[in-house]
This record gives C-alpha cells, structure tokens and sequence, in this order.
C-alpha cells in the first residue's frame, strides 16, 4: 500500500513510470483526499507559473523590449 | 520549424547578420521575460539579457548544434544570471525541502492534520496571483528556479535542460522536486 508520503516523493518526480505504479497513484488518489488535492496544486502552480511567463506584454513592455533589441542589432553592425 | 533553425544556425555559424539579427528578434523577448521571472528587476534583466546576447555572438559560430539554439540561449543566460547574483548576492532563503516535505507527516507516512494540502480553489486563487507566485518563485535559489522555469514554462526536454544547465539527469530531478515542493509550500502557506 501505497503511503501519503510516497505519493508526494513519486508525483514530484517525473519519471516514466510502470502501469502498476501509475494504478498505485490511482488507487490512491481515489482514496486520499488530501493527496488528491495535492496533485491538483501541482497542475496549478505549473499553469499558474505558465501564465505568468506567457501572459501578454504590456504595450510599454513590447516598446522598450523591442528598443533592447535594436540596441543589441546595432551593436552587431560595428 | 526545425529547418528554419537550422538555417538560422548555418548562417550564424558563417556570421552572417541577418542570421543573427533574425535569433535576436526570435529571442529576446523570451529572454528578458525569463530574467524577470528569475526574479531580475527590469533594469537588471536588461543588463543580463544583453550580457546573454553578446556571448552568444562570441561562441555561437562555434555551436555544434546538438542542443537547440533557445536552449544554448538558456544556458548562456543562466551563466550570466549566476555571475550577475554573485556580485549582487542577495541570499535566497534556503530551507532544506526534503526535511521540510518530510515533516508534514506521522510516522505512518500519512498526512499530518496541520499540513494537509489546502483545498484546489484557495490554491487556485493563488496561483492567479501573480505577485504572489513571482514572491515564491523568487525564494528559490537560481538553479532550481532555472530547472524549473526551462521545465515547466518553456516545456524543454530534460535532455536539453541538462546540457544546457551542465547538470546529470539525476541532479535535474533533485532540483526539480526541490522546485516544486518549494513553490507548492510557500504558495500553500500563503493561502491559508
């Protein structure tokens, strides 16, 4: 039987896992409620940082990075 | 896709311009976008993001091509960050994870009433906060963050984080969980 605190050692590392081990996690999701919702944090905090790093710029943003760019392909041509 | 890559690196293996004012278009957006999310303010990710720029063009006629170029990129740039914290240090706050992790349950390896995981939605709420995750995220040390960030936003493959990053797959997976635990923790204890 699969304990709580191996369920957060095994989740937290992404290696190809065997089909019994990922019905293990299964199992144990069905069961937990607590490791449950900590499988569901995982997901989020990924999304959550995906959205961060990928949200739209602002128009300044895309100004002054676009600024830094020039600056860079200039410095190319010298 | 892969062929336009390696064009633009045939080209920039002759030096020619365009070539690389066309990798500096591509690039520099995600670039100072990663610097900021490794916890630069604005001047400083500019500081390093050209610093990133100006080695790239040094080494990169040289490059083999056995990683991508915006892998290469991440591992110029994670250089350049760690040099730019050494002479800024700014300390992150290190807690041994593991320990940390271990703590949270009884000795039957079952969940501890004070530190069950709080519920999907007051997560959720957090996470949409972006302030609070850049907060977390900027507690990590730079390695683990950069592991992170190259894993999760930028979606590259292990293999490419490792020669990028000059780390063993298993050392990746030690930051990784590091990572992760870390930002689940801190984001966890700021919802409650």
């Amino acid at each position: 039987m699969l304990r709580c605190k191996d369920f957060v050692k095994i989740v937290s590392v992404e290696e190809p896992r065997a089909w019994r081990r990922r019905l293990e996690l299964r199992l144990h999701m069905m069961m937990c409620r607590h490791c449950r919702n900590f499988a569901r944090q995982m997901e989020m905090l990924r999304s959550g940082v995906k959205s961060i790093f990928h949200s739209e710029s602002s128009d300044a943003e895309t100004a002054k990075i676009k600024e830094m760019e020039d600056r860079i392909v200039d410095q190319l041509k010298k | 896709m892969k062929n336009d890559e390696q064009e633009l690196m045939a080209g920039i293996r002759q030096k020619d311009r365009k070539s690389f004012e066309a990798v500096v278009r591509l690039y520099t957006t995600q670039l100072y976008r990663a610097c900021l999310g490794l916890g630069f303010q604005k001047s400083e990710a500019e500081d390093v993001t050209q610093s990133t720029w100006i080695t790239f063009f040094d080494v990169a006629p040289g490059f083999e091509g056995r990683s991508s170029i915006r892998t290469f990129l991440f591992g110029i740039l994670y250089n350049k960050a760690s040099e730019y914290r050494k002479q800024n240090k700014r300390a992150a706050a290190t807690e041994d994870i593991e320990k940390v992790v271990d703590a949270h349950f009884d000795e039957r390896g079952s969940w501890l009433p004070s530190h069950v995981p709080v519920s999907p939605e007051r997560f959720l709420e957090s996470t949409q906060t972006r302030v609070l995750i850049s907060q977390c995220l900027d507690l990590l040390p730079l390695k683990q963050k950069m592991a992170f960030v190259l894993k999760e936003v930028e979606e590259e493959t292990s293999e490419h984080i490792c020669s990028a990053l000059g780390i063993t797959a298993s050392n990746l997976g030690v930051l990784l969980f590091r990572a992760r635990n870390q930002l689940r923790e801190c984001i966890d204890r700021k919802s409650r």
